[in-house]
Parts: structure tokens; sequence; C-alpha cells
């Protein structure tokens, strides 16, 4: 996502910028995903003992530490080598707020842990676009506020079905045994797919390049959605079939990503 | 060891072979193909008009004219042949003539460089016997006919060849041929036109009103063209000598005049002329001095420019040039004396604004359309592929079945560009457009010139001049200290050096230039993906070393030369150049001063001893001067504070400011300088020399061209 941010917002930036920017931004970012990841190892550990496999509590806090350093110095690096714009290290101060804050009210129970892990793998994924972003310009195309949104309803959506398939598979993080509570989350994740179609066909709406072949890519995304909101509608009333649904979820998310870089193309 | 010997030996006789017997490459035996055409050939033209009436060519420009016959005369060139001819001899060699007649029988390109030749080589010989002196044979006459009968002079007649007629230069060349050669056989019926002699004539004279009319107008595309300019004053004079007609004979002689003008207040004339301006169209051999050996070949115009106005020097055994050999031969052009003195008087010092040329959404404003009526204008701009342009380039050509060497690759490329710009949503031109830095970068728009000139250095910049874009063959600035002492900069672009062209062309900076100091920035915006993949994959077959912008520093060029931190100095005579990089630079040749990558920003300042005392004083106070540059996402903001000029700012937009004021970069008037004020898009140009009763008077619009002493 942080290469399609570039890559989205690449008007009036020199050649050279944009190529350092390509280069830069993932590594940086990569860092302070890891960081968020390392977030959910922590509540994880927190949770039960059991689950700490290779590493404790401290080595756990260590190693976010260690991330969310490494991505930050590479960004101060990036934007005072290249005189950038400091927004940048904001956002990624940002970022890192965020992440803690997340893990405070999962380890306080004021929301749902399940929810937070959900909110973390989505978003340590698609807040790279922003930084991306900001990398290149400060005024940020329509595109990628569209695009963030899109990809953050689907990749949680995906999170959600993706954990119930581990949980029948005796694995993955859903606690909840409650039917009514399964049947709630199962209707948040049919909101999300929903949403993010919604958002996806209202990209082609937003002055972006190559409109025939996104809308093509687009439509192929569509159909897998598509079919995972029918199969997610029949594992609310018949039968479970998480694996498809997350399968099906998983190309589609594929073929958005693709989307997104034609649009940025 | 003799294995690869013997290897060796036999690729060698191989190719010997095959280069002895490859009918292209046979120019010794040539053997022409049996006349065929029917013709019969005017003789009795009386020239219209008598160019000298009120005043007479100089006593200098007589001389120089019998000092090229005499050497033309002694050389073997098949093109100096009209030498020979002009003084009442035959020419040396027939074969070598007929050898030449090749290009026009298999219709390769540029034989409209040769039809200009053969063209005065007949017309001479005309002259000649009604004098009582035929020289050239029958036999070689009819052939020379046959090819003139047979051959293409546009590219609506219906014969697949390989010829370009649609650069500036070429269509003068063009259109001159075939209104003289229409001229005399004007009842005969040339073979693939099927048309008679007089209908070309009209045409031709159609095309030549037209080209003429841009030229008093806009100035030139190919503007200030070291190379093009040779062609094309050798296409004006033959016409100006031979047709057969008061307006064009006229016309021609003041756009002659005007290129006359060109040279006397552009040139720098310090030990040796050199022609030290940007120019729309240059190559790699005019401006990359390797060594003392090696050294960047002469000017193409330099033997013109000598002749017309006594600049520099004859060189005895280069009489090739097209343009010299055609002045040397001429009986009615000569420029009028004001040309000759104003070179004379602009030699030590001038400052100088000048314009050449439009942008290309600019046709409304100037009364260009970009129908088939007007294309020849866009063409002449190099802009087949630019976005107003494309679709009708495309119609024409597929119309008239046009080939030339651009047909294959413009099939490809319409095929790609139609692709792509459905794949966006887009048109033909729509998608040419989102290509703008390549589609347009290549067309010679707008140049608006300023030259700054002491008797120790010159420097001359095309002002802003279409940063970011990927330019063929422009030169867009150059400090000039002598021939060989010349420091300017290139980014060589990946389709350049597909052509093998590293020190012209390119990506174009934002050149802004104020008197004695330029401030020079490399950047350009992004293009489609797409072809961002192509450069790519250009740039990696050049390799990564091929990814850089360097500036043309020839060491051995100067009398001392010295680097301190990021500048670099150089001394020639009594004229100073300072050149600094803000990346760092490392030397990869002795000329050659390179940085990596496509983005950098060079400031370059001149000085002399008058201004300085001495080369140390100079490289001190530069080396000292305040500045501070920080890259933005395109381009840089640039302050300097220049020990000569004051603080000077520049950003990638924006105006150039000079303590605080903004200098002008154009839209400049057609001419600004002591010796003529003319508003761009008028067709007269009056020109005179302060201090005395001289003066040039041309008026497009009637005809009339006026000298006064």
């Amino acid at each position: 996502m942080t290469l399609i941010g570039v890559l989205i917002s690449r008007v009036n930036v020199g050649i050279e910028l944009f190529f350092t920017n390509l280069i830069y931004a993932p590594i940086a970012y990569v860092f302070i995903a890891l960081s968020g990841l390392t977030v959910i190892k922590i509540l994880q550990i927190l949770q039960d003992a059991s689950n700490t496999g290779r590493l404790n509590l401290k080595q756990a806090l260590a190693l976010f530490g260690a991330f969310f350093l490494v991505g930050i110095i590479l960004t101060v690096v990036n934007v005072v080598l290249h005189v950038l714009n400091v927004i940048v290290i904001v956002y990624i101060i940002i970022i890192g707020v965020l992440w803690v804050l997340m893990g405070l009210l999962a380890y306080n129970n004021i929301i749902k842990s399940e929810l937070i892990f959900v909110s973390i793998v989505s978003l340590v994924f698609t807040l790279g676009i922003f930084y991306g972003a900001l990398l290149n310009t400060l005024i940020i195309p329509v595109s990628i506020y569209l695009a963030f949104i899109t990809a953050t309803f689907l990749q949680s959506a995906r999170e959600m079905i993706k954990s119930y398939d581990k949980k029948d598979r005796g694995g993955g993080f859903i606690t909840i045994n409650d039917g009514k509570e399964r049947e709630k989350i199962l209707k948040v994740s049919l909101l999300f797919q929903a949403l993010s179609s919604i958002f996806l066909v209202m990209i082609l709406f937003s002055n972006i390049a190559y409109p025939v072949l996104y809308f093509f890519v687009m439509l192929i995304s569509l159909i897998f959605i598509s079919f995972a909101i029918i199969i997610t509608l029949k594992s609310m009333r018949e039968k479970r079939d998480y694996l498809r649904t997350s399968w099906l979820l998983k190309y589609g998310i594929l073929f958005e990503l693709i989307a997104f870089l034609v649009v940025g193309s | 060891m003799k294995r690869k010997r013997a290897i060796t030996i036999v690729e060698s006789f191989l190719l010997a072979l095959l280069f002895l017997t490859n009918p292209i490459l046979d120019v010794f035996s040539f053997e022409a193909p049996v006349p065929q055409w029917t013709y019969w050939m005017k003789t009795d033209f009386t020239h219209p008009v008598d160019l000298f009436a009120s005043w007479n060519r100089t006593e200098g420009f007589k001389t120089r004219k019998t000092i090229f016959l005499a050497d033309a005369n002694d050389s073997v060139g098949w093109r100096e042949q009209a030498a020979r001819l002009y003084l009442g001899y035959n020419v040396t060699d027939d074969q070598e003539i007929i050898n030449n007649l090749n290009r026009i029988y298999i219709y390769k390109d540029c034989l409209d460089f040769d039809l200009a030749s053969l063209v005065r080589f007949i017309y001479l010989d005309i002259n000649q016997s009604k004098m009582g002196n035929p020289l050239l044979n029958a036999s070689l006459k009819h052939q020379i006919s046959d090819a003139f009968g047979k051959c293409t002079y546009w590219y609506n007649v219906p014969k697949a060849t390989n010829c370009i007629y649609s650069t500036e230069n070429h269509q003068i060349l063009y259109h001159s041929a075939e209104l003289l050669v229409g001229q005399l056989y004007p009842n005969s019926t040339f073979m693939h036109s099927d048309k008679k002699g007089y209908y070309h004539y009209t045409h031709a004279k159609e095309r030549i009103m037209q080209w003429l009319d841009w030229r008093a107008r806009l100035g030139f595309s190919e503007w200030h063209s070291n190379v093009y300019y040779n062609e094309d004053i050798a296409a004006l004079v033959n016409l100006v000598d031979f047709a057969n007609d008061t307006e064009i004979v006229t016309k021609c002689a003041m756009v002659l005049d005007l290129i006359a003008f060109d040279f006397a207040i552009n040139y720098f004339n310090s030990t040796q002329a050199t022609y030290a301006v940007p120019q729309g169209r240059e190559y790699d051999g005019h401006k990359e001095g390797k060594s003392a050996t090696d050294r960047a070949s002469r000017d193409s115009i330099a033997e013109a420019a000598w002749l017309m106005l006594g600049i520099g020097t004859h060189v005895a055994n280069s009489t090739g040039s097209m343009a010299a050999i055609a002045l040397a031969t001429s009986d009615h052009y000569a420029p009028p004396p004001i040309l000759e003195d104003i070179a004379k008087n602009a030699s030590k010092s001038i400052e100088h604004w000048e314009r050449n040329g439009i942008d290309m959404d600019e046709g409304s404003d100037y009364g260009i359309s970009y129908t088939e009526e007007d294309i020849a204008y866009w063409w002449g701009m190099s802009a087949l592929f630019a976005a107003p342009t494309i679709i009708e380039t495309l119609r024409i050509f597929n119309y008239y079945k046009v080939r030339g060497e651009l047909k294959g690759g413009l099939d490809l490329l319409n095929t790609a560009l139609s692709i792509l710009g459905f794949l966006r949503g887009m048109s033909l031109d729509q998608y040419a457009n989102a290509l703008k830095i390549i589609t347009q970068g290549v067309c010679l728009e707008t140049a608006n010139i300023y030259t700054y000139r002491t008797q120790d250095y010159q420097l001359s910049v095309a002002q802003d001049h279409r940063k970011g874009r990927n330019s063929m063959q422009s030169h867009v600035w150059q400090a000039t200290l002598d021939v060989n002492a010349t420091v300017y900069t290139c980014s060589p672009g990946e389709i350049t050096q597909e052509f093998e062209q590293r020190w012209v062309g390119g990506w174009l900076p934002r050149a802004t230039a104020y008197k004695n100091v330029n401030i020079i920035q490399y950047d350009r915006t992004t293009l489609p993906l797409e072809a961002e993949f192509l450069l790519l994959i250009l740039r990696l077959i050049f390799g990564p070393d091929a990814h850089y912008i360097h500036a043309h520093f020839p060491q051995w060029a100067f009398d001392e030369w010295v680097q301190y931190g990021g500048w670099t100095f150089g001394r020639k005579g009594d004229g100073y150049v300072a050149l600094y990089s803000y990346k760092p630079t490392w030397w990869h040749a002795n000329h050659d001063l390179r940085v990596q990558g496509s983005k950098n920003a060079w400031i370059c300042e001149l000085g002399s001893a008058d201004e300085y005392n001495d080369f140390d004083n100079f490289t001190t106070l530069i080396q000292q001067a305040p500045m501070r540059i920080s890259p933005q996402a395109l381009g840089y903001n640039i302050e300097y504070l220049s020990p000569s000029q004051g603080l000077m700012s520049v950003s990638w937009d924006g105006p150039l400011q000079v303590s605080g004021s903004n200098v002008d970069l154009g839209s400049y008037k057609r001419f600004d300088n002591p010796y003529c004020t003319q508003n761009f898009n008028t067709t007269t140009t009056i020109i005179t020399l302060p201090g005395t009763s001289q003066r040039l008077e041309l008026y497009f619009h009637n005809a009339t061209r006026r000298y006064l002493s």
C-alpha cells in the first residue's frame, strides 16, 4: 500500500524524488508495520501465557520499541536527506501512538481485543498508503482516501472471517463461542464487504488514470467480493464455509490492489 | 592464437567483399538506369530583378568569394564542381556526379541535399551556354534530367520513398528543387506525379511563399541551427539565383539577410569565431571537444558565415559546404554591407534578446491551423506526435501512403498509443498529451534567447526553455571563452542515447540567465508508468552509468583550471568561467564532468581580467559567494549572492530575481538589440548601425528590400 501511495500521489513530483520514495517508503514502513503486529503479540502474551512461543513480554516490548525506532529513524533520515516535509515524521509518531492506544484499550478490555487485533492487522496494511503519499505531497488525492477506506474495510472483513476459520481449525484468536456474538461479527464482516465494494466503485469516479483498465480489474475484484458476500450470508444461516469466504476475499483484495496500482500508473 | 588470427582474416575478407558488392554502399561505380523520361528543357531564362541596382557587394565579400572559388576549383569533391562550372570549366568527373544520382533513384532520405547541388549544376551550365560556353556533357545532362523527372518532391506523390519531407530544412530544399525543376521542364509530365512541370512550379511556389512568410514573422523553428542553416542557405540562394519570380527572389534574399544578421549578432569572434549560441538542432560532433587532437568539429556554417560577413577564417580544404558553394557561385546574392559592419561592431560586446518559434498551443494566435493546409509548420517544429497534430499527421500519412523512415515506427507507435490511450479512457491525442514531456518535448517550440557578450566571454541561453521535457537535439545554453573553451551542461535522455547523442538533446533544464550568470536546474515529472518502464529498459540497455548529467568542461582547452569544493574554474586568456554543481561531481574524462542521477542544480558565472584583475581573485570571490540551494519536490530553491550581480534567486517555477527585481525570461521580441527592434509576428525588419547612416529595410508584406547608406 505504501508503494501505491507513492504512485498515486506523484503528480508534480520530480523523477528522482519519486524513485527515492519508491525505494525508501516500503523499507521504512515495513518496520512500522512490524511494530504494529508486535502489539498483537504483546496482547496475546498478556492474555494467555501459553501463547508466548519463543518470546516473553519483555522481549516483545523490546521488539516493538526496536521496530518502531528503526522505522522512525529511516523516516527521519529520508526526510532530512531529501528535505521532505516533517509531517511524515509526525504521521509516523501518530501511528506509534495509535498502536499503543489500541494496545491499552484491548488490555483494559475497553474494546474487545478481537476487534483490536482485526483493526491493527488491517491498519498496519492500509495506513501505509498515506505514508507513501505524504512523502510526495501534502495534497493527498481523493482516490487515496477512497483506496484507504476500501482496503481497510475489505481487509478487516477478511480478518474476521479468517480468524473464525482458524478457530474452527483449532487456532486463531477469536475466542467468542457465543453463537449470537459470532452472528454479530459475521454481520459486521458482511457490512464491511459491502462497504468496500461501494468505495471500490467510487474510486472510478475520482479522476484516475486508466479508468477503462481500472473498471475491468475492479470488476474482477467485485466478482470475488460478491461471491464472498453470498457465502457469508449462507454461513450465517446454514453451513459455515469460512475457508472459501476467506479465500474469495483474499483474491478480492489481490485484484483490489492491482486496481489501485492501475490508479497510480 | 593462429586460429583466432585466421578467423579475423576471414571476417575482414568477408566484410570487404560485402562492402564491395553491396549496391547501396557501392558509390564507386553506380550504374545509372537508362534514361526513360521524355522531356523538353527550357533554357531561355532572364533574371527578374537586379538585387544590386542601388548598392554593391563589399570588397571584402568579393575577395572572399574569389579565395573560396579558387580553393573549390582545386577540390575533387562533387559539390565543388559547381565552382568549376561557375568559373567556366567543365566538371572533372561525370561519373562522380552520376554516382550521386543514386540516392535520387532509390528514393533515399536526404536526396533533396543532392537535388540542390544538381539543380545548381544545370542552371550554371545554362548560364554558361548563354555565353556560348556549354560545359556539361549532353549525356550527363540527360541523366540528371531523367533523375529529376523520376524524383518525388513532396509527400502527396503516390510513390513509396524513404524520404523525410517534414523538417524545416527538408521543406525548403524540396520546394526550391520542385520549383526550379518545374521551371526547367514546364510542359513535361513528371513520371510519378503524372503532372506537368508547371503544376510543380505552382505547387512549390505556394509552399515556398508560406515557408518564407513563417520565417519572416516567426523566425526559424530550427533556430540557430549550425547544421541546418547550411541547407537553408543553399536552397534560398538557388531560388535567388534561378527563380523566375521577383517576389520569390526578393523574399529569399530577405530571409538570407536575416540569417546573415543572426550570424552578425551571435558569433563570438575571439581568436577563432564560433557560433556560440543555443541551437534548436545540433549534433554531438560539433559540441564535444575531447582533446587537443580530437576537438569539436568546425561549425557547418563556418564557411558560409565567413563568406557572407568575413567572420572567422576560411579553411582551404573545407569547401564542401552546400551553403558556401551556393554563395560563392551566386551572381545575385550578397549580404548588404551593413551586416558585415554590424558583425565587426558587435564582436566586442553586445547584450541582446530574440525570439524564434511559437508553442504548440499558439496556432490560433498566429493564424496557423492544425490541418493539412498548415501542417508543414508543425512538422517543421518536429511536432508530428504532439497532441494537436498527431491525428492529422497519421491521417495524412495513411491517406497519401507516405512511407518514409518513420512509417514503420509510426504504425507501431499509433497502435501502441491507441491501445494504451483506450485503456486510459483517452483518445489518441489525449494520450499523446499525457506523454507530453516526450511527444511535445521533441517539438522545437518557442525559444527566447538571451545573449551577453564581452570581449573575453559570451553567455547565451534559451531562457526557461521547455524545462523537464525530452528533446532530441536542442542545445540550450553555452558559456564560451573561445572556440574550444566552451562550457555547458546536458542530461542525456534514454531516447537520445539510442541515437548516440550525449551532449545535445536529452532532458532539458530550466536555464535562467542574467548578464554573466546562468542558473541551471535539472529535474522532470514522472511519465505514465508504461513510459517510465520503457525508459527504464532503455537505461538498462545503456548501462547503469548511463543515468547522469554532465558538464562539458574541456580541461585541455583552458590555460589553467582548478577545482575548489563544488566549483570548477577555468581561464582562457583574460576570460574566466566558474561552474558550480550542487551534487558531487567526478571526471569521467578530462572534458566530461559528471553527476549521478537526473536532478541537479548548476551555477555558471563568467568573468574577466578587466572585472577581477586576476584569476586568483575571481576564484576566491566566487568560492566565498554565499549560496543556499534546497531541493524541492520538483527542482530547487536557489539563492546565490553573485560577486558581480548581487543576490539572485530562482526556483523551478516563477521568476528569476536579481536584487529583488524580476528578470524578463520571455516572451521576447523577434529582435531586441542595438541594431534592430522588431516585435514578434511582424513582417517589417529595420536594421541600422548606430553612428552611421546605413539602414536595411526588409518589408516582407510587399517584398521590398532596401539598403540605404
